[in-house]
């Protein structure tokens, strides 16, 4: 079974700083985006579910950094890993993106089975590169997976939705986008982490997937941006005497409406 | 109105025949840029059950000018990859200015959607509104846990847009308003998809409404010291017929199950109020609730960061408070009658 998961760096967002109200991006910590933690252990669980000459490759987007976020990767659990990187990304939208991303998997592993997938970076919170990647590959997608499980060839999902719990089954080639599941992303053995350390991460850069400016041209883009201005000042009251806290969250409460 | 500078919204009907909640909401401000850009609102219908009939009068009345009815055979719930490619080669074809898209069923094929018919797509837009001078839409969105709000434009035209959910108010209805109805059958016959549903488990959660959906949320944390009395919660939430949520640090612990988890790594809400039972506010915690529109906290720790974000606070013990807060609603809501 030929498994990719996908990975972004994305800045510690408990650690953020604004400069006159503009985000400053150097120097925050970075870190693997949470769901996609969640991603890398459903697509090590699937590995080992399928055995015999199974194979889990990461693809990341970004600087040269990226390779430490996926040599955590490959400690974990992953094969190998894949950096693409290239100026004609920097500045893109998630279309770029996902069109690097499709063409990487194109390049290398075109006879895949699975795509996984974190459901949303921290980042930029759009959720779509999985879904887009899944379309220009022309396989299906399903997006937030909580489980995913092989049984007899066949992938067996689970996902919530307004709807309820859902399953799904997928039989043949298909994305998954994970959002927080049942377990955790393991720790890496010194053995993982040796074969990482030793790990030489390519590096793609567009012209080496066939791409030019043209088909990588963003089709949004951004004006501006800026912190989100702080709540005035709440009111705190001491609530000793809870029946009178309570009479005066009340009248709060009634004053703005809100029951 | 011009035949160009079309406004799209994409609605499905919920169960019960009705225009779903989401797709209400997007017709305020599809309604709002179709008259700045001196254009038109058409509303495309995935349906299977509506008549001609109904969707002149129920669209027209919302405020749309035309409604395409896009016969599903099913499809919409099935195979959201047919739907996917039916609305972009109906978007190619037809190219409106602007797609909007609400509803967490349609943010799903967003992006299967935006890849196939080649068009750009924002996601979540809490704000639209008309560049008279660029002629183009500009959306804000927020990014970074809610931190950091940005202003976003598409390149070139038709441009996907989802919608935050709550973030757009129902439209007025236009009385006597009747929409122009075309029927397209563009959905192609395609093989059975690859990925089927095989069953479906409706949630067992409390509290009458979903989180996302809700316009009152009752969350719960550690401060409650032990998963009974979670049932506080609860039958607050059931005095004001809120959705419950649940700290990471109670849906880690068990106390209460992932799909009420507000956060990092759960869901993120905006409800018109939020109320934080004895959450000492983490900031994983924070970025999924922090644009709530009014936030109240109950906290033992004066200290507590919920406290810096809270529009009302009170410093004291969740366990005696709360019930009081239960019955002071119930109170006041029998007393209103």
């Amino acid at each position: 079974m030929k498994i990719v998961v996908f990975i972004k760096q994305v800045p510690d967002n408990t650690r953020l700083r604004f400069q006159d109200g503009q985000l400053v991006t150097e120097g925050i910590p970075v870190m693997m985006n949470p769901f996609d933690e969640y991603a890398l252990e459903t697509a090590i669980r699937l590995k080992e579910q399928a055995g015999g000459e199974s194979d889990l490759t990461t693809i990341s987007l970004g600087g040269a950094g990226v390779k430490e976020t996926l040599k955590k990767a490959i400690a974990a659990g992953a094969d190998q890993g894949v950096l693409l990187s290239d100026p004609l990304f920097e500045g893109g939208d998630s279309a770029t993106v996902a069109t690097a991303l499709a063409a990487a998997v194109r390049k290398q592993i075109p006879d895949f089975d699975v795509l996984v997938f974190g459901q949303a970076a921290l980042d930029d919170a759009a959720a779509q590169v999985g879904p887009h990647v899944a379309a220009l590959l022309a396989v299906p997608s399903l997006t937030f997976v909580n489980k995913a499980i092989l049984e007899n060839g066949q992938l067996l999902l689970s996902r919530e939705t307004i709807r309820g719990l859902e399953e799904w089954r997928l039989d043949g080639p298909g994305a998954l986008c994970v959002m927080k599941c049942e377990y955790e992303l393991r720790s890496s053995n010194i053995k993982g982490v040796m074969k990482a350390n030793k790990a030489d991460i390519p590096i793609f850069s567009a012209a080496d997937l066939d791409l030019d400016a043209t088909i990588l041209k963003p089709k949004t883009t951004l004006v501006k941006s800026w912190q989100r201005p702080a709540k005035s000042e709440g009111k705190v009251i001491d609530g000793t005497d809870a029946q009178a806290a309570v009479a005066q969250l009340l009248d709060y409460l009634h004053e703005a409406h809100l029951v | 109105m011009s035949d160009t500078n079309v406004i799209y919204v994409v609605a499905s009907l919920s169960g019960d025949g009705h225009l779903a909640e989401s797709a209400e909401e997007a017709l305020t401000p599809a309604r709002q840029l179709a008259d700045q850009a001196d254009g038109s609102l058409t509303v495309v219908l995935l349906t299977d059950q509506v008549g001609t009939k109904t969707a002149e009068e129920l669209l027209g009345q919302q405020g749309a000018d035309q409604v395409l009815l896009l016969p599903t055979n099913g499809a919409a719930d099935e195979a959201p990859e047919a739907v996917a490619q039916a609305l972009a080669d109906l978007i190619q074809e037809r190219r409106p200015l602007v797609v909007l898209l609400a509803g967490a069923e349609l943010m799903d094929i967003a992006p299967r959607i935006a890849a196939l018919a080649k068009a750009g797509l924002i996601s979540l837009a809490f704000a639209l509104k008309w560049n008279m001078l660029q002629q183009t839409v500009i959306a804000t969105r927020s990014c970074y846990g809610e931190a950091l709000l940005s202003q976003v434009v598409g390149i070139e035209s038709p441009l996907l847009i989802t919608l935050k959910p709550k973030a757009f108010p129902k439209p007025t209805k236009i009385v006597g308003k009747v929409a122009r109805v075309e029927t397209v059958a563009i959905l192609r016959a395609s093989q059975p998809s690859r990925l089927q549903r095989v069953a479906i488990h409706p949630l067992e959660n409390r509290g009458a409404k979903k989180l996302e959906e809700a316009d009152i949320v009752v969350s719960g944390g550690r401060g409650l010291k032990e998963p009974d009395n979670f049932r506080l919660v609860e039958d607050l939430a059931d005095s004001l017929g809120a959705a419950v949520g649940a700290s990471r640090a109670v849906v880690d612990a068990g106390w209460r199950p992932h799909n009420e988890q507000v956060g990092q790594t759960g869901k993120t809400v905006s409800p018109k109020l939020y109320i934080a039972l004895g959450i000492s506010g983490a900031l994983q915690h924070l970025v999924g609730m922090n644009a709530s529109q009014c936030i109240v906290a109950i906290n033992r720790d004066e200290n507590a960061p919920i406290f810096k974000l809270a529009n009302f606070g009170i410093v004291g013990d969740v366990l005696e408070i709360t019930p009081l807060l239960t019955q002071a609603i119930i109170h006041s809501k029998q007393s209103k009658g």
